[in-house]
Order: C-alpha cells, then structure tokens, then sequence
C-alpha cells in the first residue's frame, strides 16, 4: 500500500516568525515543542502562526484556473473556517513537497513540483483534504489531552476549540502541542454531504489584485543586484551559431556579459532595455542546420505521406494484433458504406502574455533555475538536487501570465544550447526568449489524421479507425536528452482517440511518426486538441451519412455510456438544440472527453465538457459529476478552453 | 511621438514625470521606452510587457487621460505629460471598472487585464453608456486565457452602475 509522505512524516516543522519573513527551520521528533513565539507547520503543510493566521503550501502553480483558490477551500473545509483567512504559499522545493503527487497513483513514476494534466484540483482533493483533516484531528486531540477530556467531546470551529463543557482554546494555541503528538494515518476528510464551502460558487480570491496591479508574476519579481539577460535564437530550426562580434555592445551602458551559444546569442544587462539594445546591435551571423521539411507545405506533405502508412497499433489491453486488424478488416467489409476524411491541424504558436523567463539566482551553482510557469523549476532529480533554503519563498512560482504556458521539465528553463552549468553566477533573471517577437518557439506537434468508417444499411458503424501522423514529443524532450525510453504508443499524438466513449465496433487506432525538425513540446492539451477535432467531425460525416442528426446519432453511440449521454443531453437542451440555427449562423456539437490517467482518483474524478457553437458569440459548455472545489472558477476555465479550442478548429 | 527605430543614446538624463498625481525623478536614456522606466526604475510592475511592439496592450497607461501603449513611447516624449497607471486608477480598488472587474471574477491568469483596465477606463470616461459594439470596436486589447466576454459584461456593469450613481 503507498504511503503517504506529508502523513508519515513524524517531525513538525517550526517557523520562526522573522521581521518580514518567515524562516523556517525542521524540528526533529522527539525535540521541544516550539517557543510560544513561533508558527507551527502541522502534518509537514500547514502552517499556524501565533496570531493564528494559518497558511498552506502549495505545488500547483497559479495560473488563472483557480487552483490556490481551491486549496482555500478544502482546508478551509477542513478546519472550518473561512476561505478568505487562508494564506497559501507556495511549498519548498524539497523533495517531501514534490512527492506529493505519487501518493494519488497517477503512475507518473517519478516526483513533481508541477501543475499539469489538469490534476491539481484532484491532486488536492485527493490528498490535501485528508492532510487538513488530521490536523483538524491533532488539534482536537491536543485539546483532549491538555483538558483530559474525550476527544468526542470537542469540536473545531472558526479557529478555536471548543469542549462540551464550555472550554476554548485557540487553534494556534493549541498548535504547538498538536505538532507533538503522532500522525494518525487513517482520518477521512468530512463526507461530502458536511460541506459548507466547498462545491460552491466562491469568487476567486487572487482575482482582487489582479485589478490593481498588485499582483506579482515571475516577470514582476526584483531582487537586489538583478541582472537580466535576453536572448536571440536561430531563426532556422537546427542552426547553429556560426559567429558574432561582441565587440560593438560589450562598452554599452547596463552591459555585463555577452553569451555566444551553441543556437544563440545572449546578453546579460543590468535591465530588459540595456540588454535588448545590445542584441539589437548584435549581428549573429547563422548557419542553417539539414531541414527536413522546409516550410507548411512540405511538412503537410510528409505527414500526409505517413499517414498512410502507421508504425504504431494501440493495443487495448489484453487484444492481439491480428484479431485486431482482422476484426477491423472485416467490419470494413461487411459495410454497405465506407467514409475516408483526412483532418489536419497546424503548429500552434503557444505565445503566452508573459515572456518566457526564468530566475536562476538559487540554482545557479547547480545550473537550475524558476520560471513563473505550469512547471516551475528545472527538475529537481536532476542537477543534484535542490537546496532551497526550507520556507524561503519561491521566487518564480508567482502567478503565472498568459495561461497554459507549460515549458515542461525544464527545457524552457535551460536552453538547449546551454550547458547544465551556465558560464556565469550572477544573480540573474533569464529571458529565453527574444522579447521582441514574443515567440515561444516549442509547439504542441501539428497532424494529419485519417479516419475510416464502415456503416451497415442502418447507419450503425461496423469499423472505425483512426491514424494521426505528428511528429514526437518525447523526441525533442528533456527526459530523453537524459535516456527515457522510446513509448511504444505515444500519448500526444493520440489522446482521446485511444479511448472513445463511442460504441464503434472494430476499431484500430494506430500512430504514424515524422519528424519534421521543429522543437515540440507537451503544450495544453497536447494531442486532445488534435484528435478531438478529428474525431468529433468525422462523427458529424458519419451522421450525415446515417442521414441522421448529429445529436441522435451520438445518442445511438452512446447507449452503453450514461454519463457521457448525460452530458450531451443536457447541453442540447441548454443549447436548444431542436430548434434550427439562425439564418447564417451554424451548430456544431464537440464532445471531450477528459479522462485522465488511470487511477482511482482520476476514474473518481473524470468527467467530460461537451460544447456546441449555437452561433458566432455563443459557446456552451458542462460538465458531469466533475469533481470540483469551486463551480465559479470551473466554469470560467472551461469557457477559457473551449474558447481556445474553438480558435484552432477555426484556422 | 512613436519611438519608430532603435536609435541608441548613450547619455543619460534626468527627467521629472508626473505619475499617479505624484512627482517622479529618473535618469535614463532619453530613448527608454515609458514601459520600462516605470517597471524598473518605479517599481510600478502593475503595467504589463506583453509584446513590446504595441501589439497586445498589456502595457496600456494613460499620457493626460488618453490609452497609450507604454512600450512604444519614449521617456524624452512623455516627460511633461500626466500618467496615469493602473495603480493610480483608484487607491483602494474602488474604481467602478475594478468593482465590476471583481463582481464579474474578470480575470483568469490577469495579466492583460492591467491594460484591459485602463483602455476600459478611458472608454467610459469618454463614453459613459457605450453599447456592445462600441466596446467591441475599443478594447482591442489580447487576452490569452479568453476573457472577452466577462470584459464586456464588466464594462457594461461598471456603466450601468455609474448611470444610476446620484
């Protein structure tokens, strides 16, 4: 059975209540309990000060979608309080908060400080309720013991302890004997029908300031003697750096360091502008690298040329190829209708509000470094580790601006050209990215997908397949820089597909690969994107076809799925679906599905968005039994979603 | 005046800006673009650089009451100008537009929304009962998370509730 990390941990961690800071320091088992003048961290991550302000830690990054919002509220579920008096700060980057992650068995195999595949509203519910619930029950313990009463007979409530026989006490009074006491391993958090703040409507609280300008990003962040560098890459994919002259801006005014990389040029300055005029000044002279498909047109070619002929079959498990395909080919045969579509998206320049930076002033000795990103730091299993001193505040873990940026595992964080050890140790603030084009050159991959369907007499499938030719992730990622294996299936270029909630008979989904030389990585959504677009138009030719609605024939499809069937019925009746469009405006229905990754939590917590584009200006969209903190943010961030979806599509 | 080259001086000056009703001193080169002297020579971080070729608007401030993109005008061309950021919208968030920012949750990740404060602001200022199509056609401004709908509503909110102020 997996441990818990946070809930085994027997120690207590003491923060000492620093002028304008707080450091905190680890208190072995077995030592003193704190000073009376010093906060309390209980169950390895959350926080009781004196004046009983509490704080959580967090690891998900926040970066619009609510998540430290959440976080409010469970443990303000918890410990009964209000939301609103909650802090919540992001976690050292120790190896114990970045465990975190692997006690809900999403399979990941490795630790994370991350905000990713849209787990960190159920990475918290899973765990982070069941951690505010045991302090909850340390605190009541505490005060059973310091009253010698039975613990039954206390109940928290608003910060403060009550016996049946009038007694009080102080949730911060009574922390520091609480951190004493052992860990239970076994309490559950309140029964969903206890609830009073959580599955509600609750504002956002970090909203406020980002009408003020208070609101700090990784952008936003000063330190004394920053430094900033900025850089100018390759303009060609897989060129190198042939040569420049330093010699022209190494005198300006602000300049420290000019960088001549493996790809790139960069310039380390005292401030953004002394460093951009340099490297405006700067006149790299490139050499382009073998390029396999020089432009869109070609690329397409190459794609629509593998698409023909996938290296990789999805096997679900327990299936054999051969009975696979020979399944496939019959239903093929049996069909008195066949359809063939190909579907193609585009790379996707990622393009975030924020520039792409990163902060490197603690992990400069180990060439590491934060950014205010979905992945904040430069993995930490790799360079050694990570020594941020415990409670300092994680710079780069601010907000995060422009949404979904997501330079995975580092490989925004350290250039490619870079060495793990950068060739300075300054303080400094690295701006990856030439600022003035605002281009994030990692892409989501672009595809070609080819579907085919069989249809009986009735309009009832007898075969379905899918293929998406795309290029690589893992190709371009870090992870494979540093030896992961080859996947045997990869993920991006499939997504849904693999797991259609559909009843198409005979399927074969298979994935052919080509590389086309651009820099990929795993972007919101990755393959989601691609394949649901795929799939979802081509049940639209399938219906037609069937010469059936749209929505009808889903619901045929979808007999043996209840939940998914739920959906869709209840945004056609939002969308009125019987009732024909307006003249010139069109409808369309697009239903993803968002199952992730196998676990108990994940099949807990799945659910799905179906939207459809009733007109020009309006999208619907819903969910069912999605597990979430609060319906307010849930419902902006599917309109977010679905509003970038609705862009590419309209490429 | 837009700063149209990247024409480099070397000397520093001095300048005194009027900022959020405030007097200001900075020395900076004459070409520095307003965006930056206010981020890092004031500290005022509240406006946004989004693009820095007045693209996204992330970076707009008012120069006497008008929506400008700061990273297109220089220092040495706004000196005598009243500036006005989203920290001297109001003091305490009480500006109509903020209110309304908050009661419609306007912001996902917020960092256009700065900018898409102070266009809104100049617009109702200017127009203090735009219809749909006049906000449409006014905040040109990007916002990556999609938040253009809660704008709208927002704007309209925030004119609706200053109509009936007494």
């Amino acid at each position: 059975m997996r441990q818990d990390p946070a809930l085994s941990r027997r120690g207590f961690i003491a923060a000492t209540l620093a002028a304008g800071g707080a450091a905190l320091f680890y208190v072995r088992p077995g030592s003193q309990p704190a000073a009376a003048a010093t906060a309390v961290l209980l169950n390895g991550w959350i926080r009781i000060a004196p004046d009983g302000a509490i704080t959580v830690f967090s690891r998900a990054t926040e970066l619009g979608q609510g998540a430290l919002t959440s976080l409010a509220l469970i443990v303000a579920e918890e410990l009964a309080l209000d939301p609103a008096s909650i802090g919540v700060e992001m976690a050292p980057v120790t190896e114990a908060f970045m465990d975190h992650g692997n006690t809900l068995g999403y399979g990941v195999g490795a630790a994370y400080y991350a905000t990713w595949g849209s787990l960190s509203s159920r990475d918290m519910d899973g765990s982070m309720r069941k951690i505010a619930a045991t302090v909850r029950v340390l605190l009541l313990r505490a005060a059973a013991q310091t009253w010698t009463v039975p613990e039954s007979e206390c109940n928290a409530e608003n910060g403060v302890v009550r016996h049946a026989g009038g007694r009080t006490s102080t949730y911060a009074a009574l922390a520091p004997t609480a951190a004493t006491l052992p860990v239970p391993q076994d309490i559950e958090p309140r029964p969903r029908a206890d609830w009073r703040r959580l599955g509600r409507a609750t504002a956002r609280f970090d909203i406020p300031a980002k009408t003020d300008g208070s609101a700090i990003y990784g952008v936003d962040v000063k330190r004394p003697g920053l430094l900033v560098a900025t850089i100018a890459q390759c303009p060609m994919f897989g060129g190198k750096l042939e040569s420049v002259d330093v010699s022209t801006v190494e005198k300006m005014p602000g300049v420290k360091k000019v960088l001549a990389l493996e790809d790139a040029v960069a310039v380390i300055a005292t401030g953004y502008w002394p460093a951009k005029q340099a490297l405006a000044r700067l006149r790299p002279v490139w050499r382009a690298g073998e390029r396999k498909a020089a432009d869109s047109a070609a690329q397409y070619a190459l794609l629509r040329q593998a698409v023909q002929s996938p290296d990789h079959l999805f096997l679900p498990e327990g299936a054999r190829a051969a009975e696979l395909l020979a399944a496939h080919g019959a239903g093929m045969a049996a069909a008195s209708t066949r359809l063939e579509a190909n579907y193609e998206v585009p790379f996707l320049a990622h393009a975030p509000m924020e520039t792409d930076e990163c902060d490197r002033s603690h992990h400069a000795a180990r060439g590491g470094a934060m950014g205010p990103h979905s992945i904040p730091i430069d993995g930490p299993r790799r360079g050694g580790g990570t020594s941020r001193p415990a409670g300092e505040k994680v710079t780069g873990a601010h907000d995060g601006g422009g949404r979904w940026f997501r330079p995975p595992h580092g490989d925004r964080l350290r250039h490619p050209s870079s060495q793990d050890r950068p060739p300075y140790r300054a303080a400094g603030q690295i701006d990856l990215v030439p600022r003035g084009r605002h281009f994030a050159r990692l892409f989501p991959p672009m595809a070609v997908m080819r579907l085919t369907a069989g249809l009986d007499a009735k309009g009832e499938p007898t075969a379905f397949s899918f293929t998406a030719a795309c290029p690589s992730i893992m190709d371009y990622s870090i992870e494979r820089r540093h030896g992961a294996p080859q996947q045997e299936i990869e993920e991006a270029g499939l997504a849904n597909a693999r797991d259609l909630p559909y009843a198409l008979s005979a399927q074969k989904i298979s994935l052919a690969s080509a590389d086309l030389g651009v820099p990929l990585t795993w972007m919101r959504s990755v393959g989601s994107q691609a394949s649901v677009f795929g799939v979802e138009c081509f049940l639209d030719e399938m219906a037609a076809a069937a010469k059936a609605d749209p929505l009808a024939y889903r619901r045929r499809l979808l007999r043996q799925r209840p939940r998914e069937l739920a959906v869709v019925e209840r945004l056609a009746a939002l969308a009125g679906w019987d009732r024909p469009a307006a003249a010139g405006r069109q409808s369309w229905l697009c239903n993803e599905r968002r199952q992730r990754i196998g676990s108990r939590a994940n099949r807990r917590a799945r659910g799905q968005c179906t939207a459809r584009r009733h007109s020009a200006s309006r999208l619907l969209c819903g969910g069912l039994r999605c597990r979430v903190q609060s319906r307010r943010g849930g419902r902006a961030d599917g309109r977010g979603n679905h509003l970038r979806l609705d862009r590419r599509v309209a490429r | 005046m837009l700063r149209t080259d990247t024409f480099w001086k070397l000397d520093a000056m001095t300048y005194s800006l009027s900022i959020n009703g405030q007097q200001k001193t900075v020395i900076v080169a004459g070409d520095t673009p307003l965006l930056w002297v206010l981020r890092d020579n004031l500290g005022l971080t509240g406006t946004k650089f989004g693009c820095g070729a007045g693209l996204c608007g992330a970076c707009t401030v008012h120069l006497d009451g008008q929506p400008v993109r700061s990273c297109l005008v220089t220092i040495d061309a706004v000196a005598h100008a009243k500036i006005t950021t989203i920290e001297g919208l109001s003091a305490d968030r009480s500006h109509p537009l903020q209110r309304a920012w908050i009661a419609e949750q306007v912001p996902q990740c917020g960092y256009c929304q700065s900018g898409m404060l102070m266009v809104a602001a100049a617009l109702l200022r200017d127009n203090p009962r735009p219809s749909e199509e006049d906000i449409r056609s006014t905040m040109t401004n990007l916002c990556r998370c999609g938040t253009y709908p809660r704008v709208k509503r927002a704007i309209l909110r925030a004119s609706s509730q200053r109509g009936n102020a007494p």
